[in-house]
C-alpha cells in the first residue's frame, strides 16, 4: 500500500500539501510575524511589509499571521469531527447490517428521518440551541452528517456479510463480536478510509461555510471561513483579504481530495 | 403522414411549454419615464400591508414603520430635536398638561380624495389603542393616557390625558403609530380595513401603485398638497441580503441604499471613495453604541472597576479607525442634542494610566505576570455579552476587547442571535454588555422609562440606575411634570448621576448613512426622524 502511495503522483502530491498544512498548524506559533487577534486601528489595511507580509486586515490585525493560525482551527475542527463521524458511523452502520430484521429496519428509519433535513438546517438549530464555541460546532456537524455515512458503512456491511469467509467465520463458531471485529470491519476498512479521506475535504469546506455564515465559532477567531466573510465587505477596495483565505481553503480542501481519490485508486480494482 | 403528425404535436407541446414558462409580469421599474424614478432596497416586503398601527403580534414585521413618512403625516413632526407642525398648523397644552389642542391645516386631502378633518383625526386617535390592544404604550406612553378625544369644530381637536405627560407631543410625532389614515382605513368593527393591504391611505407625498415579483411600486400622490418633489415614482425592490444590495447598486439595479444596517460601515467606506458614488452621512447622531454593566456581578460592581474601563477606551481612536470616522466620539449616554439631555459633565477622556492605578488601588495586581489582574487568587475575568448580526459591532467588540486586555482585563466575548442576547440579559447572566440607545423619537424618554427597575422591559438600563434608592420615582415623577425647568432639573439630576455613577461606558454616536448613485441623484437630504427614508428630500440630476 505504502508502496503504491508513492508510486502515485497524484497521492504523494495531496499528501505532501497535506503535510505542509499540519506542520503549517503545529509550527504557527513559530512561523506567524504576529499574535493573530492583536487589534491596533492604526495599523488597519497595511500593504505587504516585513512585520506584516500580506498586509493587514480592518482591525490591523496580521493577515499572514491569521491564516497560519487559521490552519489549526480547520484541521483542528474538521479532523476530529470526521473522526468523531467515522467511529459512529462505523459502529452503527456496521451494527446495524450484521443484525438485520427490525434492528435494521428501525436504524434506516432513523437515517431517513436524519436524512430529510438538510445539514444547514440541523447546524443552524443545533448551534441556536447549543451556542457558540468549537466543542458545539463539532456536534452540531456530526449530528447532521453522520448519517449519510453510516448508511455508506451500512451498505457496504450489507454486501461484506453474504461474501463466504463471512459464512466459513460463522460456521466455525465466531461470535457476533469477532465476526464483525475481526473479520467484516477489517475487510471493509481500506474502502471506508478512502471513503472518510475524502470527506476530510468536504468537511473543511462545510466548517468553513458555517464559519462563513457566523456559526459556531466566536468572532475574531482567525478561521479562514471567517476571514472569507470578514474580508467581503472590502471586495472591491481590499480583494486580497478574500483571496487569501479562499486560496488556503482551496489549498487545503484539494490536498484532501487529491490524496483521497488516489487512495481510491489505488485500493479499487483496476477495470479491465 | 404519421411523422407530419407527430412534428405537429412535438412543435405544439414546446410552444405551450414555452408559454407556461415565460413571465407574464410586467416589471413596473421597466415601463414609463425613468429620469423622474428611482429603486431602493430592502430587506423584506410590504406582505403585512400598508397601515399605520402595527403589533409584534399581530404582524410579522415592523419595518414599514420607517417609511411611513413617505405615504403619512402626523399632527406634528420632530425636525433638528423640536417640534414643528406636520397636521396641525398650531397646537396648545392646558395648564395642567392634561388638555392638548390641534388645530388642523386646512384644504388637505387623503390619496383617496377624502378630506382631513378633525373628525378623522378623532377616530384614528381612538382606534390606536383599540388596535394596539396588548401593545398600547409599546410606542409611547401617550396613547395609555387617552381619556377623551373630542373634535371640537371641523378643524379643531382636543385630546384629553387622565395625566400629564411631558413627551406626549414626542409621542405624536411618532410615525407609528400615530399618523393619520383616512377614514376608510378603519371598518365598522373597529378593524384595520382589508383596503390597506394593497393601497396606503395618507396625506404624504406618496402612495402605493403596484407590486410585480419583489418590486413594490409608488407615485406621486395626487391629493398632495405640499411641495411637489422631484422624484415622481419609486419602486422598493426587496433584497435581503447585503452584498447583493451592494452589488445591486453597483449595477444600476436599484439606486439608493439607506440605512446603516443595510449598507455597513466598511462597504460604506468603500462607495466613498468611488466617484461614481455619494455617500453621506446624517448631521444628527441616531444612537448611542455604549457598555453597560450587571450591577450585581464582580469585578464590575465595584466603581473604579468601570471607572478604569472608561479611562481604558481610546473612543477617538475607535471611532476613526474601527468606525471609519463616521460616528463621533461619544461622551454621555444619551447624545446631548437629544432633548431635555444638554447636561454639562466632565467626560472620562482616554487615560491608560488612571485606567490601571483604578485597578491597582481597588486591589487588581498581575502576581504572575500572565497579564491577567488577579485579587485573592481569583483572575480579573469579565464576560462580555453582545448581540450579533453586525459586522461593525462585531468590530467594536472586538477593539474594546483588545483595549481592556491592555489593562490585565481577561474579556470572554460572547456572541448571541437578538432573543438569545435579550434572554441572557433580562436573567442577568452577563458582566459587561455592548448596547445601542433607541434613538429618536424613543430616546431619551423610553430610554429613561425603562430605567425602572419595577417593569424589567431592557435590564441593560435598569441595572444602570439600580443603585439609587429612590430611582423608580424619580423617574415616575418626570412623566408627569408640566414645568419645563422642573423637567430640566430632573433631567440633570438623573444624567449626571448616571454619568458619576459609570452606569453606561458612552464610545460612540451613531449617524445613518445613506449611499446613492451619482449619476441619477445628486444630493439627498435626511427626515428629523433621521433613520426614515426620506424620499421627498431626494434630489435628482
Amino acid at each position: 500500500m505504502a508502496a503504491k502511495i508513492i508510486k502515485s503522483k497524484q497521492a504523494v502530491l495531496g499528501l505532501f500539501i497535506i503535510l505542509i498544512v499540519l506542520l503549517t498548524a503545529v509550527f504557527a506559533p513559530l512561523i506567524a510575524t504576529n499574535d493573530p487577534q492583536e487589534i491596533d486601528p492604526r495599523l488597519k489595511f497595511k500593504g505587504s511589509e516585513a512585520l506584516y507580509p500580506l498586509g493587514t486586515d480592518q482591525l490591523g490585525r496580521c493577515v499572514f499571521s491569521r491564516l497560519i493560525y487559521g490552519a489549526r482551527y480547520s484541521l483542528g475542527i474538521s479532523l476530529p469531527t470526521m473522526l468523531v463521524v467515522a467511529v459512529l458511523s462505523i459502529f452503527l452502520g456496521t451494527f446495524s447490517a450484521f443484525y438485520g430484521g427490525i434492528v435494521d429496519r428501525v436504524f434506516s428509519i432513523i437515517c431517513d428521518i436524519f436524512m430529510s433535513f438538510p445539514p444547514l438546517l440541523v447546524v443552524l438549530s443545533l448551534i441556536g440551541a447549543l451556542g457558540q464555541g468549537i466543542a458545539n460546532i463539532v456536534i452540531a456537524v456530526v449530528f447532521s452528517v453522520w448519517v449519510w455515512y453510516a448508511k455508506v458503512v451500512r451498505s457496504f456491511v450489507i454486501l461484506e456479510k453474504k461474501k463466504g469467509y463471512v459464512m466459513a467465520a460463522v460456521l466455525s463458531g465466531c461470535s457476533d463480536m469477532q465476526v464483525i471485529v475481526k473479520h467484516i470491519v477489517p475487510n471493509i476498512l481500506p474502502s471506508l478510509i478512502v471513503y472518510f479521506s475524502t470527506g476530510v475535504a468536504g468537511m473543511i469546506l462545510m466548517i468553513s461555510g458555517f464559519s462563513f455564515l457566523g456559526l459556531g465559532l466566536e468572532s475574531g477567531v482567525p478561521e479562514w471561513g471567517a476571514m472569507l466573510s470578514n474580508g467581503k465587505a472590502y471586495i472591491y477596495s481590499y480583494p486580497n483579504l478574500i483571496i487569501y483565505p479562499g486560496l488556503f481553503i482551496l489549498l487545503t480542501a484539494g490536498g484532501f481530495n487529491l490524496f483521497g481519490e488516489a487512495l481510491r485508486d489505488i485500493v479499487s480494482p483496476k477495470e479491465v | 403522414m404519421k411523422k407530419i403528425f407527430l412534428s405537429f404535436i412535438t412543435v405544439m407541446l414546446v410552444l405551450v411549454l414555452a408559454a407556461g414558462c415565460a413571465n407574464n409580469e410586467v416589471d413596473p421599474s421597466s415601463t414609463g419615464d425613468k429620469s423622474r424614478e428611482i429603486t431602493v432596497c430592502e430587506n423584506w416586503g410590504f406582505e403585512d400591508g400598508f397601515h399605520t398601527i402595527f403589533t409584534p403580534s399581530k404582524n410579522s414585521n415592523l419595518g414599514l414603520g420607517f417609511y411611513l413618512i413617505n405615504f403619512y403625516d402626523t399632527l406634528v413632526k420632530i425636525e433638528n430635536g423640536q417640534i414643528v407642525p406636520g397636521l396641525a398648523e398650531s397646537w396648545s397644552i392646558s395648564g395642567d398638561g392634561l388638555v392638548y389642542t390641534f388645530n388642523l391645516k386646512k384644504n388637505i386631502k387623503f390619496s383617496d380624495g377624502s378630506d382631513l378633518n378633525a373628525a378623522v383625526v378623532k377616530r384614528n386617535l381612538e382606534m390606536i389603542p383599540v388596535i394596539l390592544d396588548d401593545h398600547n404604550g409599546s410606542f409611547g406612553l401617550v396613547t395609555t393616557l387617552f381619556q377623551q378625544i373630542v373634535d371640537v369644530d371641523e378643524h379643531t381637536v382636543e385630546v384629553h390625558l387622565t395625566s400629564p405627560y411631558y413627551a406626549a407631543l414626542y409621542d405624536f410625532a411618532t410615525p407609528m403609530p400615530m399618523s393619520i389614515m383616512a377614514a376608510s382605513a378603519y371598518t365598522e368593527n373597529n378593524s384595520l380595513s382589508e383596503k390597506l393591504k394593497t393601497a396606503t391611505l395618507g396625506t404624504g407625498p406618496y402612495m402605493f401603485e403596484s407590486k410585480a415579483d419583489n418590486l413594490y411600486s409608488f407615485v406621486i400622490n395626487p391629493y398632495y398638497s405640499g411641495p411637489k418633489p422631484d422624484v415622481e415614482k419609486f419602486n422598493v425592490r426587496v433584497i435581503p441580503d447585503n452584498e447583493a444590495k451592494a452589488l445591486a447598486l453597483r449595477s444600476g439595479e436599484v439606486d439608493l441604499i439607506f440605512g446603516f444596517e443595510k449598507i455597513g460601515y466598511g462597504r460604506f467606506d468603500e462607495f466613498a471613495k468611488d466617484l461614481d458614488y455619494n455617500a453621506k452621512t446624517s448631521d444628527a447622531a441616531i444612537r448611542t453604541r455604549l457598555l453597560g454593566f450587571n450591577m450585581a456581578e464582580q469585578p464590575v460592581d465595584d466603581i473604579r472597576v468601570r471607572q478604569s474601563i472608561a479611562y481604558a477606551l481610546n473612543k477617538q481612536e475607535l471611532c476613526d479607525g474601527l468606525l471609519y470616522g463616521i460616528d463621533g466620539k461619544a461622551d454621555t449616554a444619551l447624545s446631548q442634542t437629544l432633548p431635555y439631555c444638554d447636561v454639562d459633565i466632565e467626560p472620562y477622556e482616554f487615560n491608560l494610566t488612571k485606567a490601571n492605578s483604578l485597578l491597582e488601588e481597588a486591589g487588581w495586581v498581575d502576581n504572575d505576570g500572565d497579564g491577567v489582574r488577579e485579587k485573592n487568587g481569583q483572575k480579573l475575568k469579565l464576560e462580555f455579552l453582545y448581540m450579533t448580526g453586525s459586522t461593525t459591532t462585531d468590530d467594536i467588540v472586538l477593539g474594546i476587547k483588545s483595549a481592556l486586555e491592555k489593562i490585565g482585563m481577561e474579556i470572554k466575548v460572547s456572541g448571541l442571535e437578538l432573543l438569545a442576547y435579550y434572554a441572557e440579559t433580562q436573567q442577568s447572566k452577563y458582566t459587561i454588555t455592548y448596547k445601542e440607545t433607541y434613538g429618536l423619537p424613543y430616546d431619551p424618554f423610553v430610554f429613561f422609562g425603562n430605567m425602572d427597575s419595577e417593569y424589567m422591559v431592557d435590564n441593560v438600563l435598569v441595572q444602570g440606575f439600580i443603585h439609587m434608592e429612590n430611582g423608580n420615582q424619580l423617574i415616575r415623577e418626570l412623566t408627569g411634570m408640566v414645568n419645563p425647568q422642573e423637567i430640566r432639573d430632573r433631567y440633570e439630576l438623573i444624567l449626571k448621576e448616571l454619568h458619576d455613577n459609570v452606569s453606561f461606558v458612552p464610545i460612540a454616536e451613531m449617524k445613518e448613512l445613506a449611499v446613492y448613485n451619482a449619476e441619477k441623484i445628486a444630493d439627498y437630504t435626511f427626515f428629523g426622524l433621521t433613520s426614515n427614508l426620506n424620499i421627498a428630500g431626494i434630489r435628482l440630476k
